[in-house]
Protein backbone atom coordinates (compact mmCIF):
# COMPACT_ATOMS: atom_id res chain seq x y z
CA UNK A 1 0.00 0.00 0.00
CA UNK A 2 2.97 1.96 -0.02
CA UNK A 3 4.73 2.58 -3.27
CA UNK A 4 7.99 3.94 -2.87
CA UNK A 5 10.95 1.83 -0.48
CA UNK A 6 13.38 -0.98 -1.69
CA UNK A 7 12.29 -4.09 -3.01
CA UNK A 8 13.25 -7.88 -2.38
CA UNK A 9 16.41 -9.51 -4.59
CA UNK A 10 13.89 -10.86 -8.01
CA UNK A 11 15.59 -14.02 -7.27
CA UNK A 12 13.16 -14.65 -4.23
CA UNK A 13 10.15 -15.35 -6.51
CA UNK A 14 12.00 -18.41 -7.70
CA UNK A 15 12.25 -19.28 -4.23
CA UNK A 16 8.85 -18.70 -3.76
CA UNK A 17 7.73 -20.68 -6.52
CA UNK A 18 9.66 -23.65 -6.01
CA UNK A 19 7.88 -23.61 -2.68
CA UNK A 20 4.31 -23.23 -3.94
CA UNK A 21 5.54 -25.44 -6.49
CA UNK A 22 6.03 -28.53 -4.20
CA UNK A 23 3.28 -27.54 -2.02
CA UNK A 24 0.92 -27.61 -5.33
CA UNK A 25 2.06 -30.84 -6.79
CA UNK A 26 1.08 -32.53 -3.22
CA UNK A 27 -2.37 -30.90 -3.33
CA UNK A 28 -2.48 -32.10 -7.00
CA UNK A 29 -1.74 -36.19 -5.86
CA UNK A 30 -4.06 -35.76 -3.26
CA UNK A 31 -6.82 -34.41 -5.91
CA UNK A 32 -5.53 -37.36 -8.39
CA UNK A 33 -6.01 -39.67 -5.49
CA UNK A 34 -9.68 -38.75 -4.99
CA UNK A 35 -10.74 -38.81 -8.82
CA UNK A 36 -9.37 -42.13 -9.08
CA UNK A 37 -11.36 -43.23 -5.88
CA UNK A 38 -14.61 -41.33 -7.61
CA UNK A 39 -16.10 -40.29 -3.91
CA UNK A 40 -17.19 -37.28 -5.49
CA UNK A 41 -18.35 -35.70 -8.96
CA UNK A 42 -14.90 -35.06 -10.80
CA UNK A 43 -15.48 -31.14 -11.11
CA UNK A 44 -14.31 -30.79 -7.44
CA UNK A 45 -10.82 -32.39 -7.59
CA UNK A 46 -10.31 -30.84 -11.04
CA UNK A 47 -11.34 -27.33 -9.86
CA UNK A 48 -9.18 -27.47 -6.51
CA UNK A 49 -6.13 -28.54 -8.61
CA UNK A 50 -6.41 -25.79 -10.84
CA UNK A 51 -6.94 -23.19 -8.24
CA UNK A 52 -3.63 -24.93 -6.06
CA UNK A 53 -1.68 -24.61 -9.29
CA UNK A 54 -2.94 -21.24 -10.37
CA UNK A 55 -2.20 -19.79 -6.74
CA UNK A 56 1.13 -21.38 -6.57
CA UNK A 57 1.97 -19.70 -10.45
CA UNK A 58 0.26 -16.11 -9.28
CA UNK A 59 0.89 -15.38 -5.59
CA UNK A 60 4.78 -15.16 -6.19
CA UNK A 61 4.50 -12.88 -8.62
CA UNK A 62 2.32 -10.84 -6.64
CA UNK A 63 4.08 -10.72 -3.66
CA UNK A 64 7.28 -9.69 -5.10
CA UNK A 65 5.54 -7.03 -6.75
CA UNK A 66 4.32 -5.15 -3.62
CA UNK A 67 6.83 -5.89 -0.89
CA UNK A 68 8.59 -3.01 0.16
CA UNK A 69 10.53 -1.87 2.83
CA UNK A 70 11.66 1.77 4.17
CA UNK A 71 13.96 2.74 6.51
CA UNK A 72 12.99 6.04 7.49
CA UNK A 73 13.72 8.45 9.74
CA UNK A 74 12.75 6.99 13.01
CA UNK A 75 11.30 3.83 11.63
CA UNK A 76 11.62 0.53 9.92
CA UNK A 77 7.81 0.58 7.17
CA UNK A 78 7.34 -2.71 5.98
CA UNK A 79 4.59 -3.06 3.31
CA UNK A 80 3.61 -6.55 1.90
CA UNK A 81 1.03 -9.08 0.96
CA UNK A 82 -0.40 -10.90 -2.56
CA UNK A 83 -4.28 -10.88 -1.28
CA UNK A 84 -3.88 -10.24 2.58
CA UNK A 85 -2.24 -6.51 2.32
CA UNK A 86 -0.05 -6.00 5.56
CA UNK A 87 1.66 -2.66 6.38
CA UNK A 88 3.87 -2.91 9.32
CA UNK A 89 5.26 0.07 11.11
CA UNK A 90 8.14 -0.37 13.93
CA UNK A 91 9.66 2.30 15.67
CA UNK A 92 13.35 1.71 16.18
CA UNK A 93 13.19 2.62 19.62
CA UNK A 94 10.65 -0.15 20.08
CA UNK A 95 13.04 -3.00 18.22
CA UNK A 96 14.86 -5.63 20.84
CA UNK A 97 16.84 -7.23 18.40
CA UNK A 98 17.76 -8.07 15.16
CA UNK A 99 18.63 -10.93 13.16
CA UNK A 100 19.65 -12.46 9.99
CA UNK A 101 18.39 -15.98 9.26
CA UNK A 102 19.41 -18.95 6.24
CA UNK A 103 17.27 -21.66 6.06
CA UNK A 104 18.01 -24.55 3.94
CA UNK A 105 16.20 -23.09 1.06
CA UNK A 106 17.05 -19.57 1.56
CA UNK A 107 20.83 -21.63 0.73
CA UNK A 108 19.67 -23.32 -2.41
CA UNK A 109 18.64 -20.10 -4.12
CA UNK A 110 21.64 -17.83 -2.19
CA UNK A 111 19.41 -15.69 -0.15
CA UNK A 112 19.06 -14.42 3.55
CA UNK A 113 16.18 -12.88 5.67
CA UNK A 114 16.02 -10.42 8.32
CA UNK A 115 13.99 -10.94 11.12
CA UNK A 116 13.06 -7.74 13.60
CA UNK A 117 12.08 -8.24 17.14
CA UNK A 118 10.24 -5.91 19.27
CA UNK A 119 8.77 -6.79 22.84
CA UNK A 120 5.58 -8.33 21.43
CA UNK A 121 7.31 -10.96 19.59
CA UNK A 122 8.28 -11.04 16.00
CA UNK A 123 7.36 -7.54 14.38
CA UNK A 124 8.94 -8.26 10.91
CA UNK A 125 10.48 -10.42 8.59
CA UNK A 126 11.97 -9.63 5.38
CA UNK A 127 12.91 -12.58 3.02
CA UNK A 128 14.90 -12.88 0.00
CA UNK A 129 17.97 -10.49 0.24
CA UNK A 130 21.57 -11.15 -0.41
CA UNK A 131 23.85 -12.07 1.92
CA UNK A 132 26.20 -9.12 2.36
CA UNK A 133 22.77 -6.50 2.15
CA UNK A 134 20.99 -8.63 4.59
CA UNK A 135 23.80 -8.42 6.99
CA UNK A 136 24.55 -4.55 6.10
CA UNK A 137 20.84 -3.93 6.97
CA UNK A 138 20.48 -5.77 10.47
CA UNK A 139 23.71 -3.80 10.89
CA UNK A 140 21.90 -0.78 10.45
CA UNK A 141 19.21 -2.22 12.10
CA UNK A 142 20.61 -3.19 15.32
CA UNK A 143 22.42 0.35 15.37
CA UNK A 144 19.48 2.55 15.15
CA UNK A 145 17.51 -0.10 17.70
CA UNK A 146 16.85 1.43 20.94
CA UNK A 147 18.58 4.44 19.92
CA UNK A 148 15.66 7.06 20.47
CA UNK A 149 14.63 8.03 23.46
CA UNK A 150 10.77 7.88 24.26
CA UNK B 1 8.08 -29.85 54.88
CA UNK B 2 4.73 -29.71 53.75
CA UNK B 3 5.03 -29.83 50.37
CA UNK B 4 7.17 -34.11 52.06
CA UNK B 5 4.43 -34.32 53.32
CA UNK B 6 2.02 -34.22 50.80
CA UNK B 7 3.92 -36.15 48.40
CA UNK B 8 4.06 -38.71 50.87
CA UNK B 9 0.76 -39.01 51.28
CA UNK B 10 0.05 -39.64 47.98
CA UNK B 11 3.20 -42.66 47.47
CA UNK B 12 1.23 -43.88 50.67
CA UNK B 13 -2.71 -44.61 49.52
CA UNK B 14 -2.11 -47.28 46.87
CA UNK B 15 0.14 -49.23 48.95
CA UNK B 16 -2.47 -49.15 52.50
CA UNK B 17 -4.47 -51.43 50.34
CA UNK B 18 -2.09 -54.25 49.65
CA UNK B 19 -0.86 -56.74 52.69
CA UNK B 20 2.61 -58.73 53.30
CA UNK B 21 5.62 -57.54 51.75
CA UNK B 22 4.24 -54.27 50.78
CA UNK B 23 3.67 -53.34 54.72
CA UNK B 24 7.97 -53.53 54.71
CA UNK B 25 8.13 -51.26 51.66
CA UNK B 26 5.41 -49.44 52.88
CA UNK B 27 7.54 -48.35 56.21
CA UNK B 28 10.78 -48.16 54.14
CA UNK B 29 9.41 -45.69 51.81
CA UNK B 30 7.99 -43.48 55.02
CA UNK B 31 10.80 -43.19 56.51
CA UNK B 32 13.15 -42.44 53.62
CA UNK B 33 10.71 -39.78 52.43
CA UNK B 34 10.11 -38.08 55.46
CA UNK B 35 14.20 -38.86 55.87
CA UNK B 36 14.32 -36.98 52.66
CA UNK B 37 11.99 -33.85 53.67
CA UNK B 38 13.80 -33.31 56.85
CA UNK B 39 16.88 -33.26 55.41
CA UNK B 40 15.51 -30.47 52.20
CA UNK B 41 13.76 -28.67 54.95
CA UNK B 42 17.35 -28.77 56.94
CA UNK B 43 19.37 -27.54 53.68
CA UNK B 44 17.05 -25.16 52.11
CA UNK B 45 17.76 -21.24 53.47
CA UNK B 46 17.36 -18.06 52.08
CA UNK B 47 19.20 -15.07 52.79
CA UNK B 48 18.72 -11.25 51.80
CA UNK B 49 21.65 -9.59 52.12
CA UNK B 50 23.35 -6.62 49.95
CA UNK B 51 20.98 -6.13 47.89
CA UNK B 52 20.23 -9.57 46.89
CA UNK B 53 18.43 -13.09 47.54
CA UNK B 54 20.09 -15.98 47.50
CA UNK B 55 18.27 -19.86 48.05
CA UNK B 56 20.10 -22.39 48.56
CA UNK B 57 19.62 -26.06 49.49
CA UNK B 58 19.61 -29.50 47.75
CA UNK B 59 20.08 -32.83 49.17
CA UNK B 60 21.39 -35.04 46.21
CA UNK B 61 21.50 -32.11 43.89
CA UNK B 62 22.58 -28.69 45.43
CA UNK B 63 21.52 -25.84 44.29
CA UNK B 64 22.53 -21.95 45.21
CA UNK B 65 20.76 -19.13 43.49
CA UNK B 66 21.79 -15.32 43.40
CA UNK B 67 18.92 -12.90 42.23
CA UNK B 68 19.49 -9.33 42.28
CA UNK B 69 16.50 -7.42 44.38
CA UNK B 70 16.67 -4.94 41.25
CA UNK B 71 15.30 -8.16 38.99
CA UNK B 72 12.50 -8.79 41.10
CA UNK B 73 9.10 -8.28 39.13
CA UNK B 74 6.32 -9.39 41.95
CA UNK B 75 6.34 -11.37 45.48
CA UNK B 76 3.51 -13.16 44.95
CA UNK B 77 2.17 -14.98 48.98
CA UNK B 78 -0.15 -17.67 48.06
CA UNK B 79 -1.88 -19.80 51.15
CA UNK B 80 -3.43 -22.98 50.14
CA UNK B 81 -5.38 -25.28 51.91
CA UNK B 82 -2.34 -27.19 52.84
CA UNK B 83 -0.37 -24.38 54.06
CA UNK B 84 -3.44 -23.23 56.19
CA UNK B 85 -3.56 -26.62 58.15
CA UNK B 86 -0.08 -25.89 59.27
CA UNK B 87 -0.60 -21.79 59.29
CA UNK B 88 2.48 -21.09 57.11
CA UNK B 89 1.95 -19.19 53.50
CA UNK B 90 4.09 -19.59 50.41
CA UNK B 91 5.85 -16.76 48.59
CA UNK B 92 6.63 -17.08 44.98
CA UNK B 93 9.45 -14.55 43.43
CA UNK B 94 9.33 -13.64 39.80
CA UNK B 95 12.47 -12.36 38.53
CA UNK B 96 12.95 -10.41 34.64
CA UNK B 97 13.65 -13.28 32.17
CA UNK B 98 13.27 -17.48 32.75
CA UNK B 99 9.64 -18.84 31.95
CA UNK B 100 9.27 -20.27 35.61
CA UNK B 101 9.01 -19.12 38.90
CA UNK B 102 12.47 -17.86 39.74
CA UNK B 103 12.25 -18.88 43.49
CA UNK B 104 9.65 -20.48 45.72
CA UNK B 105 9.89 -20.02 49.64
CA UNK B 106 7.11 -22.97 50.06
CA UNK B 107 6.49 -22.52 53.47
CA UNK B 108 7.05 -19.42 56.30
CA UNK B 109 5.41 -17.74 58.94
CA UNK B 110 2.78 -15.40 58.03
CA UNK B 111 4.48 -12.40 59.71
CA UNK B 112 7.77 -13.48 58.41
CA UNK B 113 6.66 -13.71 55.03
CA UNK B 114 5.09 -10.24 54.86
CA UNK B 115 8.76 -8.93 56.57
CA UNK B 116 10.66 -10.62 53.51
CA UNK B 117 7.89 -9.65 50.94
CA UNK B 118 8.73 -5.98 51.98
CA UNK B 119 12.39 -6.43 52.39
CA UNK B 120 11.97 -7.83 48.29
CA UNK B 121 10.25 -4.52 47.31
CA UNK B 122 12.59 -2.22 48.74
CA UNK B 123 12.42 -0.31 46.02
CA UNK B 124 8.18 -0.14 46.21
CA UNK B 125 8.58 0.55 49.86
CA UNK B 126 10.93 4.16 49.46
CA UNK B 127 8.28 5.65 47.53
CA UNK B 128 5.27 4.24 50.01
CA UNK B 129 7.00 5.92 53.25
CA UNK B 130 5.53 8.83 51.92
CA UNK B 131 2.39 8.33 52.82
CA UNK B 132 3.12 5.48 55.19
CA UNK B 133 1.06 7.06 58.05
CA UNK B 134 -1.97 6.79 56.29
CA UNK B 135 -3.17 3.10 55.19
CA UNK B 136 -4.09 3.35 51.51
CA UNK B 137 -7.86 2.77 51.08
CA UNK B 138 -8.65 0.11 48.72
CA UNK B 139 -9.10 1.03 44.96
CA UNK B 140 -12.08 -1.46 45.10
CA UNK B 141 -13.32 -4.09 47.12
CA UNK B 142 -15.98 -6.99 46.70
CA UNK B 143 -18.53 -8.18 49.60
CA UNK B 144 -20.18 -11.46 49.31
CA UNK B 145 -23.35 -9.87 47.77
CA UNK B 146 -21.28 -8.44 44.91
CA UNK B 147 -19.56 -11.33 44.31
CA UNK B 148 -22.80 -13.39 44.46
CA UNK B 149 -24.11 -10.95 41.55
CA UNK B 150 -20.85 -11.38 39.72
CA UNK B 151 -21.45 -15.71 39.58
CA UNK B 152 -25.17 -15.02 39.02
CA UNK B 153 -24.12 -13.06 36.08
CA UNK B 154 -21.20 -14.87 35.12
CA UNK B 155 -20.10 -16.88 31.87
CA UNK B 156 -22.57 -20.05 32.38
CA UNK B 157 -25.31 -18.14 33.20
CA UNK B 158 -24.75 -16.24 30.14
CA UNK B 159 -25.02 -18.89 27.99
CA UNK B 160 -28.27 -20.69 29.36
CA UNK B 161 -29.60 -17.38 29.25
CA UNK B 162 -28.49 -16.78 25.35
CA UNK B 163 -29.66 -20.58 24.69
CA UNK B 164 -33.24 -19.53 25.90
CA UNK B 165 -33.37 -16.36 24.06
CA UNK B 166 -31.95 -17.72 21.15
CA UNK B 167 -34.69 -20.58 21.17
CA UNK B 168 -37.75 -18.04 21.18
CA UNK B 169 -36.17 -16.24 18.05
CA UNK B 170 -35.74 -19.14 16.00
CA UNK B 171 -38.28 -21.58 16.83
CA UNK B 172 -41.77 -20.46 15.19
CA UNK B 173 -44.82 -21.10 17.44
CA UNK B 174 -46.20 -24.15 16.03
CA UNK B 175 -42.89 -25.80 15.89
CA UNK B 176 -42.72 -25.29 19.38
CA UNK B 177 -46.66 -25.90 19.75
CA UNK B 178 -45.71 -29.31 17.86
CA UNK B 179 -43.21 -30.53 20.69
CA UNK B 180 -45.64 -29.21 23.37
CA UNK B 181 -47.87 -31.32 22.26
CA UNK B 182 -46.37 -34.69 21.60
CA UNK B 183 -45.19 -33.82 25.16
CA UNK B 184 -48.79 -33.63 26.22
CA UNK B 185 -49.49 -36.66 24.19
CA UNK B 186 -47.85 -38.87 26.71
CA UNK B 187 -49.62 -37.13 29.59
CA UNK B 188 -49.32 -34.77 32.36
CA UNK B 189 -45.48 -36.82 33.52
CA UNK B 190 -43.95 -36.14 30.76
CA UNK B 191 -44.63 -32.22 31.27
CA UNK B 192 -43.10 -32.33 34.54
CA UNK B 193 -40.21 -34.11 33.29
CA UNK B 194 -39.38 -31.47 30.87
CA UNK B 195 -40.53 -28.50 33.09
CA UNK B 196 -37.95 -29.84 36.29
CA UNK B 197 -34.94 -31.21 34.09
CA UNK B 198 -34.76 -27.45 32.30
CA UNK B 199 -35.35 -25.97 35.86
CA UNK B 200 -32.99 -28.22 37.24
CA UNK B 201 -30.18 -27.25 35.09
CA UNK B 202 -30.66 -23.84 35.38
CA UNK B 203 -30.69 -23.67 38.70
CA UNK B 204 -27.89 -26.28 39.18
CA UNK B 205 -25.28 -23.96 36.97
CA UNK B 206 -26.47 -21.09 38.65
CA UNK B 207 -25.46 -22.17 42.16
CA UNK B 208 -22.38 -23.85 40.74
CA UNK B 209 -21.19 -20.64 39.25
CA UNK B 210 -21.53 -18.53 42.46
CA UNK B 211 -20.56 -21.09 44.77
CA UNK B 212 -17.23 -20.88 42.27
CA UNK B 213 -16.89 -17.21 41.96
CA UNK B 214 -17.66 -16.82 46.12
CA UNK B 215 -14.84 -19.09 46.46
CA UNK B 216 -12.33 -17.65 44.26
CA UNK B 217 -12.83 -14.05 45.00
CA UNK B 218 -14.02 -13.99 48.34
CA UNK B 219 -12.49 -11.00 50.21
CA UNK B 220 -11.42 -9.38 47.05
CA UNK B 221 -9.87 -6.13 47.38
CA UNK B 222 -7.56 -4.15 44.94
CA UNK B 223 -4.75 -1.80 46.73
CA UNK B 224 -2.31 0.65 45.26
CA UNK B 225 1.54 0.50 47.48
CA UNK B 226 3.77 2.91 45.74
CA UNK B 227 4.26 1.70 42.37
CA UNK B 228 2.67 -1.63 43.03
CA UNK B 229 -0.81 -2.83 42.84
CA UNK B 230 -1.81 -5.77 45.46
CA UNK B 231 -4.44 -8.10 44.54
CA UNK B 232 -5.96 -10.26 47.65
CA UNK B 233 -8.42 -12.54 47.09
CA UNK B 234 -9.84 -16.60 47.75
CA UNK B 235 -11.58 -18.30 50.21
CA UNK B 236 -9.46 -21.78 50.31
CA UNK B 237 -6.73 -20.42 48.95
CA UNK B 238 -5.70 -17.06 50.14
CA UNK B 239 -3.90 -15.19 47.23
CA UNK B 240 -1.90 -12.06 47.32
CA UNK B 241 -0.30 -10.81 43.60
CA UNK B 242 1.23 -8.05 42.76
CA UNK B 243 1.63 -6.28 39.97
CA UNK B 244 3.55 -3.67 39.34
CA UNK B 245 2.02 -0.93 37.16
CA UNK B 246 4.48 -0.19 34.87
CA UNK B 247 4.48 -3.77 33.58
CA UNK B 248 0.50 -3.11 32.42
CA UNK B 249 0.63 -3.16 28.94
CA UNK B 250 -3.28 -2.88 28.38
CA UNK B 251 -6.60 -3.04 30.13
CA UNK B 252 -9.65 -5.06 28.94
CA UNK B 253 -13.35 -4.09 30.28
CA UNK B 254 -15.50 -7.42 29.67
CA UNK B 255 -19.49 -7.28 29.59
CA UNK B 256 -21.10 -10.24 29.16
CA UNK B 257 -24.84 -9.87 27.37
CA UNK B 258 -26.58 -10.02 30.92
CA UNK B 259 -23.96 -8.10 32.53
CA UNK B 260 -24.17 -5.73 29.86
CA UNK B 261 -28.40 -5.31 30.53
CA UNK B 262 -27.43 -4.41 33.92
CA UNK B 263 -24.30 -1.65 33.06
CA UNK B 264 -22.15 -3.85 35.13
CA UNK B 265 -18.88 -4.93 33.63
CA UNK B 266 -15.65 -6.54 34.71
CA UNK B 267 -11.85 -5.26 34.32
CA UNK B 268 -9.35 -7.10 33.43
CA UNK B 269 -5.33 -6.45 33.03
CA UNK B 270 -2.42 -7.67 30.55
CA UNK B 271 0.76 -7.87 32.47
CA UNK B 272 4.04 -8.74 30.51
CA UNK B 273 6.95 -10.38 32.47
CA UNK B 274 4.25 -12.49 34.21
CA UNK B 275 5.24 -16.23 34.43
CA UNK B 276 3.46 -18.87 35.91
CA UNK B 277 0.81 -21.34 35.69
CA UNK B 278 -1.57 -20.46 33.35
CA UNK B 279 -4.78 -20.47 35.45
CA UNK B 280 -2.79 -18.80 37.60
CA UNK B 281 -1.94 -15.94 35.29
CA UNK B 282 -5.28 -15.30 33.73
CA UNK B 283 -7.29 -14.72 37.31
CA UNK B 284 -4.32 -12.73 38.72
CA UNK B 285 -4.80 -10.65 35.98
CA UNK B 286 -8.30 -10.16 36.66
CA UNK B 287 -8.37 -6.34 38.09
CA UNK B 288 -12.33 -6.31 39.16
CA UNK B 289 -14.73 -9.26 38.80
CA UNK B 290 -17.95 -6.89 38.81
CA UNK B 291 -18.09 -3.55 39.04
CA UNK B 292 -20.55 -0.91 37.40
CA UNK B 293 -19.45 0.23 34.12
CA UNK B 294 -18.55 3.87 35.34
CA UNK B 295 -16.80 2.47 38.13
CA UNK B 296 -14.17 -0.46 36.17
CA UNK B 297 -13.59 3.06 34.01
CA UNK B 298 -12.28 4.83 37.11
CA UNK B 299 -10.06 2.04 38.23
CA UNK B 300 -8.88 1.77 34.86
CA UNK B 301 -7.79 4.88 34.33
CA UNK B 302 -6.09 4.53 37.64
CA UNK B 303 -4.62 1.85 36.86
CA UNK B 304 -3.01 3.79 33.32
CA UNK B 305 -2.74 7.16 35.44
CA UNK B 306 -4.94 8.70 33.17
CA UNK B 307 -9.00 9.57 33.02
CA UNK B 308 -10.47 7.75 30.26
CA UNK B 309 -13.58 9.50 28.59
CA UNK B 310 -15.65 6.87 27.09
CA UNK B 311 -18.91 8.45 26.93
CA UNK B 312 -20.97 6.96 23.58
CA UNK B 313 -20.26 9.97 21.16
CA UNK B 314 -16.16 9.20 22.09
CA UNK B 315 -16.64 6.11 19.67
CA UNK B 316 -16.46 6.07 16.07
CA UNK B 317 -18.53 2.90 14.78
CA UNK B 318 -17.14 1.57 11.46
CA UNK B 319 -19.23 1.95 8.15
CA UNK B 320 -22.05 -0.68 7.49
CA UNK B 321 -20.20 -2.31 4.59
CA UNK B 322 -18.35 -3.98 7.40
CA UNK B 323 -21.84 -6.07 8.18
CA UNK B 324 -21.87 -6.90 4.69
CA UNK B 325 -18.16 -8.46 5.23
CA UNK B 326 -19.28 -10.71 8.14
CA UNK B 327 -22.17 -12.46 6.32
CA UNK B 328 -20.43 -13.92 3.21
CA UNK B 329 -19.06 -16.98 5.50
CA UNK B 330 -21.34 -17.97 7.68
CA UNK B 331 -24.30 -16.71 5.13
CA UNK B 332 -22.69 -19.05 2.50
CA UNK B 333 -22.25 -21.80 5.51
CA UNK B 334 -26.05 -21.24 6.42
CA UNK B 335 -27.37 -21.55 2.54
CA UNK B 336 -25.24 -24.57 1.77
CA UNK B 337 -26.14 -26.38 4.84
CA UNK B 338 -30.10 -25.92 4.22
CA UNK B 339 -29.89 -26.74 0.52
CA UNK B 340 -27.43 -29.94 1.49
CA UNK B 341 -30.13 -30.91 4.40
CA UNK B 342 -33.36 -29.90 1.81
CA UNK B 343 -31.61 -32.04 -0.72
CA UNK B 344 -31.14 -35.25 1.67
CA UNK B 345 -34.36 -34.87 4.10
CA UNK B 346 -36.67 -33.61 1.63
CA UNK B 347 -38.94 -30.69 2.85
CA UNK B 348 -38.33 -30.82 6.31
CA UNK B 349 -34.49 -29.74 5.42
CA UNK B 350 -36.19 -26.26 4.69
CA UNK B 351 -35.94 -26.03 8.84
CA UNK B 352 -32.42 -25.63 8.07
CA UNK B 353 -32.49 -21.98 6.35
CA UNK B 354 -33.87 -20.64 9.63
CA UNK B 355 -30.43 -20.25 10.42
CA UNK B 356 -30.62 -17.45 7.66
CA UNK B 357 -32.25 -15.19 10.33
CA UNK B 358 -30.09 -15.62 12.67
CA UNK B 359 -26.70 -14.93 10.51
CA UNK B 360 -28.35 -11.82 9.32
CA UNK B 361 -29.02 -11.22 13.21
CA UNK B 362 -25.39 -11.85 14.36
CA UNK B 363 -23.07 -9.95 11.66
CA UNK B 364 -25.69 -7.11 12.66
CA UNK B 365 -24.81 -7.03 16.09
CA UNK B 366 -21.20 -7.96 16.00
CA UNK B 367 -21.04 -5.19 13.33
CA UNK B 368 -23.04 -2.69 15.72
CA UNK B 369 -20.10 -3.49 18.72
CA UNK B 370 -17.09 -2.41 16.80
CA UNK B 371 -15.79 0.96 17.50
CA UNK B 372 -12.59 2.42 18.13
CA UNK B 373 -11.23 6.10 19.33
CA UNK B 374 -7.95 7.19 20.31
CA UNK B 375 -8.15 9.57 23.37
CA UNK B 376 -4.75 11.67 23.81
CA UNK B 377 -2.57 8.86 24.96
CA UNK B 378 -4.86 6.13 24.30
CA UNK B 379 -6.22 3.99 21.87
CA UNK B 380 -9.74 1.87 22.29
CA UNK B 381 -11.23 -0.47 20.42
CA UNK B 382 -14.36 -2.53 21.08
CA UNK B 383 -16.12 -5.47 19.50
CA UNK B 384 -17.77 -8.83 20.48
CA UNK B 385 -21.22 -9.72 20.75
CA UNK B 386 -21.86 -12.53 23.11
CA UNK B 387 -19.01 -10.59 25.42
CA UNK B 388 -18.02 -7.07 24.55
CA UNK B 389 -14.73 -6.14 25.12
CA UNK B 390 -13.35 -3.18 25.59
CA UNK B 391 -9.31 -2.86 24.91
CA UNK B 392 -7.79 0.01 26.38
CA UNK B 393 -4.22 0.23 24.77
CA UNK B 394 -1.31 3.46 26.37
CA UNK B 395 0.25 4.34 22.93
CA UNK B 396 3.58 4.15 25.00
CA UNK B 397 2.99 0.32 25.40
CA UNK B 398 2.77 0.15 21.41
CA UNK B 399 5.23 -2.15 19.83
CA UNK B 400 4.41 -2.27 15.96
CA UNK B 401 1.40 -0.68 14.49
CA UNK B 402 -0.03 -2.81 11.33
CA UNK B 403 -2.53 -1.64 8.38
CA UNK B 404 -3.82 -4.39 7.03
CA UNK B 405 -6.64 -5.52 3.89
CA UNK B 406 -7.87 -9.06 3.55
CA UNK B 407 -9.37 -10.40 0.27
CA UNK B 408 -12.57 -9.69 1.63
CA UNK B 409 -12.11 -6.53 3.07
CA UNK B 410 -10.72 -5.17 0.42
CA UNK B 411 -13.23 -6.35 -1.76
CA UNK B 412 -15.90 -3.76 0.43
CA UNK B 413 -13.43 -1.19 0.68
CA UNK B 414 -12.26 -1.91 4.49
CA UNK B 415 -9.42 -2.06 6.47
CA UNK B 416 -8.09 -2.85 10.23
CA UNK B 417 -5.46 -1.11 12.67
CA UNK B 418 -3.91 -3.57 14.55
CA UNK B 419 -1.96 -2.42 17.86
CA UNK B 420 0.51 -5.02 19.20
CA UNK B 421 1.72 -4.69 22.68
CA UNK B 422 3.74 -7.22 24.68
CA UNK B 423 1.45 -10.37 25.02
CA UNK B 424 -1.42 -8.50 23.58
CA UNK B 425 -3.28 -6.99 20.64
CA UNK B 426 -5.56 -4.32 19.92
CA UNK B 427 -7.69 -4.95 16.95
CA UNK B 428 -9.38 -2.11 15.04
CA UNK B 429 -11.49 -3.90 12.60
CA UNK B 430 -13.36 -3.23 9.18
CA UNK B 431 -12.80 0.66 9.13
CA UNK B 432 -13.20 2.62 6.00
CA UNK B 433 -10.24 2.32 3.91
CA UNK B 434 -8.95 5.67 3.46
CA UNK B 435 -9.78 6.18 7.35
CA UNK B 436 -7.96 3.23 8.60
CA UNK B 437 -5.27 4.93 6.89
CA UNK B 438 -5.80 8.07 8.90
CA UNK B 439 -5.69 6.44 11.92
CA UNK B 440 -2.46 4.40 10.72
CA UNK B 441 -1.52 7.66 10.36
CA UNK B 442 -2.03 9.61 13.09
CA UNK B 443 -0.98 6.44 15.53
CA UNK B 444 2.04 6.91 13.49
CA UNK B 445 2.89 10.31 14.36
CA UNK B 446 2.15 9.63 17.98
CA UNK B 447 4.45 6.80 18.23
CA UNK B 448 7.42 8.25 17.04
Amino acid sequence: MIAEGRRLDPRVQRMWWTIGGALALVVVACCGVVLAFDFVPAVVPVAVAAVAVALAVLIPRLRYRRWRFALQERDLMLSKGALWLVVTLIPFDRIQYVESRRGPIDNLFGLTGVLVYTAAGRAGHIPGLIAAEAEELREELSKVAGTLSV
Amino acid sequence: MVDGVRRLGLGVLPLLALGGPARIALALLVVVTSAGSVARYLRFTYAIDGGELTVQGGVLVRFRRVIPLARIQSVDVVQKLRHKLFGVVELRIEAIGGDSTEANLVALAPGEAERVREALLARALEDKEVGQDEVAPPLASLGPSELSLAGLTGGRVAVVALLLGYLQEVASESFVGGIVERVFARGAPGVVVVIGAALVFILVSLVFSIAATVLVYWGFTVTQEGDRLVIVRGLLERRRATVPLRRIQAVQLQENLVRRVFGLASLTVVVAGYSGPKEEQQETSMLLPIARRAEALALAGRVLGTRIDLTPSSWEPVPARAMLRRLWFPGALALAAGGAATLRLGSGGILVFALLPAVGLASLLGWRALAHTVTGAHAAVRSGVLIGRTTIVPLANVQQLKLTASPLQRLHGLASVRLHVPKSTAHAADLDEARARGRFEELTRALL
